[in-house]
């Protein structure tokens, strides 16, 4: 209800994604996972991808990060071109951590900086402000056997975060985690968000997460993955947990919950 | 459709490769696969290699099966006991890690070089890798599916059968296969070192200035061994449909 | 009890049990020795004698510093040639389906039966022993690196290629360290499998190093001289094996072991 006055610049569309289009499978037997998808994206705005399994959300995050190439349909990233190349100021959490069993935190922080070339000093130290960042400042010498989920994702934020992109992807970063690490990671995601602003896409299949983090909610509905609809979340920042319990709050959850099942045919 | 095309393109390359360096090396160095084929006939007429064979598959069975049937158990218990572990651990590994040529002459001294020799060759080579592997197969079983069987009430022989066994069915497949390709390749080092039978063919073809009959030979011993690994599937399906094979690396 | 401490106990345990095993064994042979002839079952104090006596040693000692040549060549040329390919075969689906059945047809013929074949080729000498290394070994270290390749997870390359890094980097550092307990696994196997080879070539073709002193000793009916020799090749085995854990316990401290 009150728009929210930093909020993001709607003039500016950070990314856009253009008939986006993906079939898995040959001819008669083609699975059809996305169908002329679009969407806007401007500049510093929270977005959630919002839907049930396999609905084809995590494969449109893939394709905007380059890693998987669409049947047809561009990605544009700040007037780019981006279509099928990686890098270029994207950076992605993966929902089952992916971290390198073989590297310390810190190494694996770093990663994306060594990657890009940076020198060994510069990207230690540019992995340790992450790393502090998250708050794992005490196991940056450990490895990812031995820390928590919650810790290893953690991890998984910090790497991408550390080669500021200019947009970060997020394929349901907590859906490995418990319920009271998840909620814990969330407002810890918000603090630094609100520290370090960030055009964020996020997909999940939580509409009380998409509600909570996000700016607006595109609804993707399964099979083929069309937009259902585009959803402007109206609460203020910054958000605290109380929301969740919010008389506007649950109404919009269960608003959206219909709109799911409706969408959700056998 | 290009899939299934690309095993042929691999088979089809390598015969080109074989037969091209075949035609300029020469028959005396490398036969090439147009004159193996002739070749191969000749060796099926004459009757000689089939006969060998089987005669030394026989041999070679004996000791193969002998040492399925006393290795299977041994690994289970081994991988279910720490006690057993513990005693017989050693002796496999150092079995293990000596190769069948050494062991040999040893054996040759034991038993001379008829039947037995043979035999105990198959054996040695063999058991202990059905050993390692049926032993890292029982090892490997989660305890809660045992625990599962406890809550049920079932009784330490049920859990053996109704759960161990079938948990480490695909760990007793792939012993057997394993033992095979040991098995097979005791069979021929033995026999190559005491000059008889099938090995026996394989040295004398050996001496001939002719590479094509040779081949011949080493192509039959390959198509045993991928029959008998095809067939050791087949009657693993046939016993256990339910049960898909676990690839493992061979120890 | 905490539970580290409870599993050590436990593995001192085996340990003395599978001490306790073996000198039981050597007892047994002992035993059994007494009651048969010498020529056939030497009793453990005759091979000790063997083993003592300073001309044999030298002997022995000389021939196994000779047959490791062969050996780490044979090592290393299996190794140089199996890594790369294993990796490279792994990694790509279509070379996968194409030279698999291939590899899958030569690797069911037993290397032993192309020792002819060897000698036609290399002759009998220091060519044709590292040859049989080499085929001997190379077929199994392929086999491990191939699975270990094709085993990397999908997972972790899409976040090499995520951040933007080429083909090479992302082997150089994804697939590679991914890789490394199965390289270790493949030294292992591998190892073995050129100790084998070595001692089968020393056997089969020219007979030198250990393969001579075994070949001579049992033209003597010297079983206690060929004991040893069994004995001393199982030893190299097991030191080998032992020397690659050790190193991978160090370098590779990240892996656990299930």
């Amino acid at each position: 209800m009150i728009a929210n006055p930093a909020g993001p610049n709607r003039d500016a569309p950070k990314l856009e994604v253009q008939g986006i289009s993906k079939a898995y499978g040959r001819d008669g037997n083609a699975l059809t996972v996305l169908d002329n998808i679009s969407l806007v994206v401007p500049e510093l705005e929270f977005l959630a991808l919002l839907g049930p399994s396999g609905c084809g959300k995590s494969t449109l995050l893939r394709i905007i990060d380059g890693i998987d190439t669409p049947d047809a349909g561009r990605v544009v990233l700040d007037g780019k071109d981006v279509t099928g190349t990686t890098g270029n100021g994207r950076g992605m959490v993966f929902q089952s951590f992916e971290l390198f069993a073989w590297r310390t935190v810190l190494s694996n922080v770093a990663f994306g900086l060594e990657v890009a070339g940076m020198g060994k000093a510069k990207r230690l130290q540019t992995a340790r402000q992450y790393i502090d960042m998250v708050g794992l400042s005490a196991f940056q010498n450990a490895f990812p056997h031995q820390l928590s989920g919650g810790m290893q994702q953690r991890v998984g934020i910090a790497r991408a975060l550390a080669i500021n992109p200019s947009i970060l992807l997020m394929d349901e970063p907590y859906g490995a985690l418990d319920v009271q690490t998840r909620d814990l990671l969330q407002d810890e995601l918000l603090n630094i968000w609100e520290k370090q602003r960030k055009t964020v896409i996020f997909v999940t299949h939580s509409i009380e997460e998409a509600l909570y983090l996000a700016d607006r909610i595109v609804v993707i509905s399964p099979r083929p993955g069309r937009i259902q609809q585009d959803i402007v979340v109206p609460f203020a920042r910054p958000r605290s947990a109380e929301i969740k319990s919010d008389p506007v709050f649950l109404e919009l959850r269960r608003e959206i919950w219909q709109m799911l099942k409706r969408g959700v045919k056998v | 459709m290009r899939r299934a095309m690309l095993p042929l393109i691999g088979v089809f390359l390598f015969l080109l490769v074989w037969q091209l360096a075949g035609r300029s090396l020469g028959a005396a160095i490398l036969a090439p696969p147009s004159i193996v084929a002739f070749d191969y006939l000749e060796l099926l007429r004459q009757g000689d290699m089939l006969r060998e064979l089987a005669l030394s598959l026989r041999q070679m069975a004996i000791g193969y099966l002998a040492a399925c049937v006393i290795g299977m158990p041994l690994g289970v218990v081994m991988g279910r006991s720490r006690v057993a572990d513990g005693v017989f651990h050693p002796w496999v590994a150092m079995f293990v890690v000596t190769s069948t040529a050494a062991q040999i002459p040893l054996l040759i001294l034991f038993l001379g070089t008829g039947l037995w020799l043979r035999i105990t060759v198959a054996f040695l080579s063999t058991v202990f890798y059905v050993v390692l592997t049926t032993y890292n197969g029982a090892r490997g079983i989660a305890p809660n599916q045992l625990a599962v069987g406890r809550s049920f009430g079932a009784g330490r022989l049920q859990i053996f059968w109704k759960i161990m066994i079938p948990a480490i069915y695909p760990y007793l497949l792939t012993a057997a296969r394993i033992g095979l390709v040991h098995a097979i390749r005791a069979m021929v080092t033995a026999e190559l070192f005491v000059i008889v039978g099938y090995g026996g063919l394989i040295h004398q073809s050996g001496l001939s200035i002719e590479t094509g009959p040779l081949l011949g030979l080493i192509l039959t011993l390959m198509i045993v061994s991928l029959l008998g690994d095809l067939i050791l599937r087949g009657v693993g399906r046939w016993v256990a449909p339910w049960y898909e094979q676990q690839r493992l690396v061979s120890s | 009890m905490t539970a580290i401490a409870a599993a050590r106990r436990t593995a001192r345990r085996t340990t003395m049990i599978s001490g306790l095993s073996l000198a039981l064994g050597v007892c047994l042979w002992q035993l059994m020795a007494s009651g048969i002839s010498d020529l056939i079952l030497p009793p453990p104090t005759d091979v000790l004698a063997r083993l003592m006596d300073p001309a044999f040693f030298a002997r022995l000692s000389r021939a196994l510093g000779q047959s490791l040549v062969p050996l780490a060549l044979g090592f290393a040329i299996s190794l140089g040639v199996a890594v790369p390919l294993g990796i490279a075969i792994g990694r790509s689906k279509s070379l996968s389906r194409m030279f698999e059945p291939v590899i899958t047809a030569i690797y069911a013929i037993p290397p032993i039966a192309f020792v002819p074949f060897l000698v036609v080729w290399f002759g009998l000498f220091f060519p044709a022993r590292v040859a049989l290394v080499v085929l001997m070994t190379v077929f199994d270290v392929l086999q491990v690196i191939i699975a270990g390749a094709r085993d990397v997870r999908p997972g972790l390359l899409d976040v090499g290629r995520s951040f933007g890094a080429s083909p090479v980097a992302r082997t150089r550092l994804i697939v590679l360290p991914a890789l490394s307990p199965f390289l270790f696994a493949g030294l292992r196997v591998g190892f073995a499998r050129a100790v084998n080879g070595t001692i089968t070539a020393e056997l089969f073709f020219a007979a030198v190093n250990l393969g001579a002193i075994m070949k001579r000793a049992t033209e003597n009916f010297d079983t206690a001289g060929v004991l040893l020799v069994v004995l001393l090749v199982c030893l190299l085995g097991l030191l080998g094996q032992a020397i690659i854990t050790l190193l991978e316990t160090r370098l590779l401290h990240w892996h656990v072991r299930s």
